[in-house]
């Protein structure tokens, strides 16, 4: 945690930096007689410092702790909210464990989907086609591990069939003719 | 007088069958909304404002309240049931909820639930009609000076409070925030700042591409993120609350009606802390504190009550300011301006049948949650057993329509996907996200009237720091930042330890 918080720390410090130099490039309109404290580049530039002022101080916070020794790496496990306990990562009793690996599939294949589908399909395919064919490959590719059988494969892929032929169908109606709103 | 006359025309004025029509669906997509893991109420009213965008003002502004209350009430089903918040407004509820559930009382914890939301929701719409006729008189002297330090303080308070053990990572998020409100064209020269020749840029991120983002896409990946649930229980007692177990707590529900309230005025804090303010004053007050955390009634009744009544809360700022007290109250407002309403200290008297209008929105959300409390909870439990492999990619469906139907712009579907993954990153590393949406919202407001007020003051920051209400603003925003730095606390605990040290002898002498 502290090493990442260095991390990021050192990032907020660059961006903030970034920041402050090209709101400092930015024009004064002396030219035309502006009052100096309206130039466009005073606001962002304030900002940018106090940004960078953050990450160096969040930088240096965690530099402290790692160099600490015997301290705990992570924040405590109980987090006091207006003095009351709240458990920070305990488990929900609810909850089944499952190996990081599955998760971290799922995460990348929702990731990887979402942005094939927003940033490229939409703007290429019809969009109830686009939709169509997001829904049923990602449900199918979610629930890909969770396939028993080959009649248990059918009767999942059949579903997201379904439910992406219900959703390329009402989104688009609901959308344009109930609402009137327009789509990519 | 004039505010009761205000109040019962805007009542007939949705009492007809379309707006009852549009409360009944938006209320019950709210609950469904927020039963469900993973989308929050900002979402659900960020969604449904690209929706109704087409609709007459009035009938939209209450669609989306409808769905705000309901989200908010809604989340509480799954806290209680699965122990995972439904919404973060509900994380307290889940203490004394799921106990509850765990020992088959989970309709009874549901019934107290609606009771609480309800009565919270009740006392928050008593408040609001109350104290923002009076908040927007006050507000009527505020100048550049003071609107400069309003935007601050939010960004500021927000940050301490939406991450209460780290409020360094919330008061970062708060300034990123402000600095993605400095893109595009300034309000002064139509100056394009970081646009960097791009057009798309120089017109700005817009509010609701940025809130479907970090509130929608990186929700998502979140979710995906997560072990899954498998488990989930069901209850076989009664749902309707007992009259004499509600009034045997009518000061807990008072109280936290009124703490939820405060909460959620104070800009950017919103239903979160209206629900832990709520509780852990309750468990103060409370004759069966040992009860707190094990099931006790009394704590889950001021947490629903305390979250809900921070709806109404939240639209105190937003209609007498412009400025959010929450994050769904964040699109709220971004959802008056596409509609015309121009919110802001005028109000009273620009449009003073307005804040009666919203009073009337939020009764009405609140009777349709007690009557979906009351008779559906039951069939509404089936929600919860969508798994979220067929429930996100039709969200991420629906975030994306949501990007890119205000504008029509394929750009804002990008914003979406860039806001989402950095949304998702930021979240993974402990930022919260009300405060970075706060200061997308309070931006402009800091820009413009930091810059209009040294105009004014010819570049003295002398009124800046003088003026009484700014006084007031800049010395709380000094207390906020002092107190939330770990060594002041320490000193702080310590001088408080040696003074009670040195008195103990005195006291025992």
């Amino acid at each position: 945690m502290h090493r990442s918080d260095f991390v990021i720390g050192l990032i907020l410090l660059g961006f903030g930096m970034f920041v402050v130099s090209e709101s400092s490039g930015m024009p004064r309109y002396a030219n035309i007689g502006a009052n100096p404290v309206t130039a466009p580049g005073l606001v962002p530039g304030i900002l940018g410092g106090i940004l960078a002022f953050l990450g160096l101080v969040m930088a240096l916070r965690a530099l402290i702790a790692m160099r600490a020794d015997g301290r705990p790496a992570t924040p405590p496990d109980q987090i006091e909210v207006f003095g009351v306990e709240a458990k920070a990562d305990e488990p929900p009793p609810s909850y089944v464990p499952e190996p990081p690996a599955t998760s971290r599939k799922r995460f990348l294949t929702m990731l990887t989907m979402s942005l094939v589908f927003a940033a490229v399909a939409v703007s290429r395919l019809p969009f109830w086609l686009a939709t169509f064919l997001f829904v049923a490959i990602t449900i199918t590719l979610l629930e890909l591990p969770r396939f028993s059988s080959a009649r248990d494969a059918a009767v999942r892929i059949g579903f997201a069939l379904v439910i992406a032929g219900g959703v390329a169908w009402s989104v688009p109606y609901v959308f344009e003719n109930v609402f009137l709103v327009r789509l990519p | 007088m004039e505010g009761l006359a205000y109040f019962g025309a805007a009542m007939i004025e949705f009492l007809d069958a379309a707006s009852l029509w549009n409360i009944l669906w938006a209320t019950l997509l709210g609950i469904i909304v927020g039963m469900l893991p993973g989308l929050t109420a900002t979402l659900g009213v960020a969604l449904l404002t690209t929706l109704t965008f087409g609709l007459p003002p009035d009938e939209a502004i209450l669609i989306l309240v409808c769905m705000y209350v309901g989200a908010i009430y809604g989340g509480s089903r799954s806290a209680i049931l699965l122990n995972i918040p439904g919404t973060p407004a509900n994380a307290a509820t889940a203490l004394d909820g799921n106990p509850l559930a765990r020992r088959g009382e989970g309709g009874r914890a549901m019934g107290i639930a609606t009771a609480g939301s309800v009565l919270g929701s009740f006392i928050g719409m008593l408040m609001l009609a109350s104290i923002a006729p009076l908040l927007a008189e006050a507000a009527l002297r505020f100048q550049s000076f003071e609107f400069f330090w309003l935007a601050v303080f939010g960004v500021v308070i927000s940050g301490r409070l939406t991450s209460l053990d780290d409020p360094l990572k919330g008061w970062i998020a708060g300034f990123l925030g402000l600095l993605v409100a400095m893109v595009g064209q300034e309000a002064i020269y139509s100056y394009p700042r970081f646009a960097y020749g791009d057009t798309n840029l120089a017109g700005g991120f817009g509010l609701l591409p940025v809130l479907v983002g970090l509130f929608g896409f990186a929700e998502i990946l979140t979710v995906m993120r997560q072990p899954l649930a498998a488990v989930i229980k069901t209850s076989t007692d009664s749902v309707i609350p007992k009259v004499r177990e509600v009034l045997r707590y009518w000061r807990t529900i008072i109280r936290s009606g009124v703490t939820g309230t405060l909460m959620g005025l104070i800009p950017g804090v919103g239903e979160d802390m209206g629900a832990w303010s709520s509780y852990a004053l309750a468990r103060g007050a409370s004759k069966e504190k040992e009860q707190f955390g094990k099931g006790s009634i009394e704590g889950l009744m001021a947490a629903e009550a305390g979250n809900n009544a921070a709806v109404p809360g939240a639209m105190i700022p937003v209609l007498t300011l412009a400025v959010p007290g929450s994050a769904p109250a964040a699109v709220l407002l971004a959802a008056m301006f596409i509609h015309g309403i121009r919110p802001g200290p005028l109000i009273m008297i620009t449009n003073p049948s307005f804040v009666y209008e919203v009073t009337a929105m939020v009764f009405l959300a609140s009777a349709s949650i007690l009557l979906y409390g009351l008779l559906l909870t039951k069939p509404l439990m089936l929600v919860l057993r969508v798994p979220p492999s067929r429930l996100m990619p039709i969200i991420m469906v629906l975030c994306t329509v949501g990007a890119f139907a205000i504008a029509s712009r394929l750009f804002d579907v990008w914003v979406m996907l860039a806001f989402g993954v950095a949304g998702f990153i930021l979240r993974q590393y402990g930022f919260p996200m009300a405060p970075l949406i706060l200061g997308v919202v309070l931006g402009p407001i800091l820009d413009s009237n930091l810059r209009r007020g040294l105009v004014l003051s010819d570049g003295s920051l002398l009124p800046f720091l003088s003026r009484p209400i700014s006084l007031a603003l800049w010395i709380s925003i000094a207390l906020t930042i002092l107190l939330g730095i770990p060594t002041v606390q320490r000193f702080l605990a310590d001088v408080v330890r040696r003074v009670k040290g040195g008195r103990a002898p005195d006291t025992n002498s």
